[in-house]
């Protein structure tokens, strides 16, 4: 994608060989390794806001998750293995360790943290310290499912439905399902808040049939393995080890969730969660990066 | 004016005016009258395996519901009100009045049975007996939402969202969505012939027809559930017949006759070995059942 904009100066371009495939990630910056992972339905291109300042005080590093953005989208299995949070972590340490880092900070938004506190599930002796972004466990957004919430994340149920249903529907309307989508999951409703050099990208990376599949198939995952893990462990009273800290959008899904979203890490995989809201919908490090910036340098450093 | 429907052998189609849409109605037979309301994503064809031997016994009227098949399609409105069961049901009192019926049987099917509903509470006085095929009522539906019914009706949730996302989505390909929703949903394979899919179809190639099926289905989650609120205590007095598919999402995630006995005085029925479409999958069984209810439950 030679044309998109570089919305991240100075930090260097990865490809690196991954299980699958290859995996893309910008790195940048000094200071302890910080792994930020990103959600549906964008790309790495979502950090570009709070990636200067975290790169300050870190070595950043932003990457497409599998199936997303410029890294490889392998057709799928149904959700069954190849697109679990499970084997996304994979991708994530392979690229980690290829550019040194055994062990490494780590923050997820959406999709990206779900691989994110799952990385952190499986493999405890990477993750020094974990960030959430807008996001209660799968198995809890499932379990909790009532009519108003089925509404409101109605993308859950579409998007993992067999193949080719959403694939199909999606397809020929994939730039007009992005431009719908992304505004009214801020809190200002708007598009142009994500910026034009933002958008070529999630643009470029959605408008393609083998993204929108992969897509899907991270969602059939969510809806079917991803769930049976997140069972398995809380069943198990397996948690996470490392301090971990839960940021959610003050207008986003979680802050609607009745519950707050600290305490339903608590009761499952975090009882030693801190966390805080961000005023932003569920975009807020696009919308707030000053404060969603402020919030991970905090805890990461501190 | 009248017409020979191509559809259901012996019946005719008429158009006739209602206050809120142009009804097409098919017809046949001679007796009692017996109103058959169809859903979705059907027409009035859904009824053309059983229809012909009910007229034997009744005068049967099988309309196309507003915004279906080659009836008229209001545009939504305010509160998608033109898309209400309160509205639809009183376009079907309107043609059962011009037809000169003021008081008839009625089954429904899917969107017909919340229709049929709806029309028992609003019209008591117009209807003798009801009859709803593989439905629990639209307000347990929904306040019994779980991850099961959200992933299973996941259309329920879709065709809701707002103006013009679902309609946009399914016109990408609405002969693949027909397809894959019927084949979901009847489980005995060829159920659904190709002809009845053909006319099915021919429908559903129609914007304005996908636009007001998703206003009735934002209606249901909406506005009917206002109107549904405001009758919660009032129990429908005529016997009540439900129908379901064994095979199915109601039969396997709701005691049916219960979801209907907390809405009716006199609820019986039973489960047919099929999916959600016991008149294209089990028309004998359906019509032993649906005869039997219709000759027991019949006042004189």
């Amino acid at each position: 994608m030679p044309d998109l904009p570089d919305l991240f100066p100075g930090f260097a371009t990865h490809r690196i060989d991954t299980a699958v495939g290859q995996t893309f990630a910008r790195f940048g910056g000094s200071g302890p390794p910080l792994a930020l992972l990103h959600g549906f339905p964008e790309t790495h291109v979502m950090w570009h806001r709070v990636a200067p300042e975290l790169a300050r005080h870190f070595t950043v590093i932003a990457v497409d998750l599998r199936g997303y953005g410029q890294s490889s989208a392998p057709r799928g299995d149904g959700g069954k293995v190849l697109y679990t949070k499970r084997e996304m972590a994979k991708d994530v340490i392979a690229v980690m360790r290829a550019l040194g880092h055994e062990r490494f900070l780590l923050a997820g938004h959406d999709r990206g943290g779900r691989v994110a506190y799952r990385l952190a599930l499986d493999h405890s002796d990477r993750v020094t310290k974990l960030a959430t972004l807008d996001i209660v466990p799968t198995l809890v957004m499932w379990e909790n499912i009532n009519a108003e919430r089925a509404i409101q994340a109605y993308h859950w149920q579409f998007l993992a439905q067999p193949e080719p249903m959403p694939e199909t529907l999606l397809g020929d309307n994939a730039l007009f399902w992005l431009d719908w989508a992304l505004p009214r999951w801020t809190k200002t409703k708007s598009l142009d808040m994500f910026g034009e050099g933002a958008l070529a990208h999630y643009r470029a990376a959605f408008d393609d049939p083998a993204r929108i599949h992969a897509m899907c198939e991270d969602y059939r995952a969510g809806a079917t393995t991803d769930r049976a893990y997140d069972a398995q462990d809380r069943d198990a009273g397996r948690k996470i080890k490392c301090p971990v800290h839960v940021l959610w959008g003050t207008s986003g899904v979680p802050a609607k969730g009745g519950s707050s979203p600290v305490d339903i890490w608590h009761e499952t995989f975090a009882p030693q969660a801190t966390g805080e809201p961000i005023d932003g919908g569920h975009f807020f490090a696009e919308e707030n990066p000053k404060a969603t910036a402020a919030a991970l340098r905090t805890f990461f450093a501190a | 004016m009248s017409r020979p429907d191509p559809m259901i052998p012996g019946f005719t189609l008429d158009d006739i005016e209602a206050s809120g849409a142009r009804i097409r109605v098919a017809r046949g037979g001679a007796g009692p009258p017996l109103l058959l309301l169809h859903g979705h994503p059907q027409n009035h064809a859904t009824w053309c395996k059983v229809a012909p031997q009910l007229a034997e016994s009744y005068s049967v009227i099988a309309p196309d519901l507003r915004g279906y098949g080659d009836s008229g399609k209001p545009p939504g409105g305010a509160d998608h009100i033109n898309y209400s069961k309160r509205a639809m049901a009183h376009d079907m009192i309107e043609v059962m009045s011009n037809l000169g019926f003021a008081r008839f049987a009625v089954i429904g099917h899917d969107r017909g049975g919340r229709v049929a509903h709806r029309m028992a509470l609003d019209h008591p006085d117009a209807i003798s007996q009801i009859a709803v095929m593989d439905i629990v009522p639209t307000a347990t539906a929904y306040a019994r939402t779980d991850m099961e019914f959200a992933r299973r009706y996941f259309w329920w949730f879709f065709f809701i969202q707002p103006y013009d996302l679902p309609e946009r989505l399914i016109g990408a390909d609405p002969e693949y969505f027909l397809r894959k929703h019927i084949e979901g949903q009847v489980k005995t394979p060829g159920a659904t012939t190709e002809a009845m899919f053909q006319d099915y179809l021919r429908c559903y190639k129609d914007p304005a027809t996908r636009h007001a099926i998703c206003e009735d289905y934002r209606a249901a989650a909406t506005i009917d559930l206002v109107h549904d609120a405001k009758d919660s205590h009032v129990r429908i007095a005529v016997s009540l017949l439900a129908l379901w598919g064994a095979q199915g999402t109601v039969g396997a995630l709701y005691d049916v006759l219960e979801t209907w006995r907390e809405k009716a005085l006199d609820v019986r029925g039973t489960a047919l070995d099929c999916g959600h479409s016991p008149q294209e999958e089990r028309p004998k069984e359906f019509l032993a059942e649906v005869s039997a209810f219709l000759a027991q439950t019949a006042a004189f």
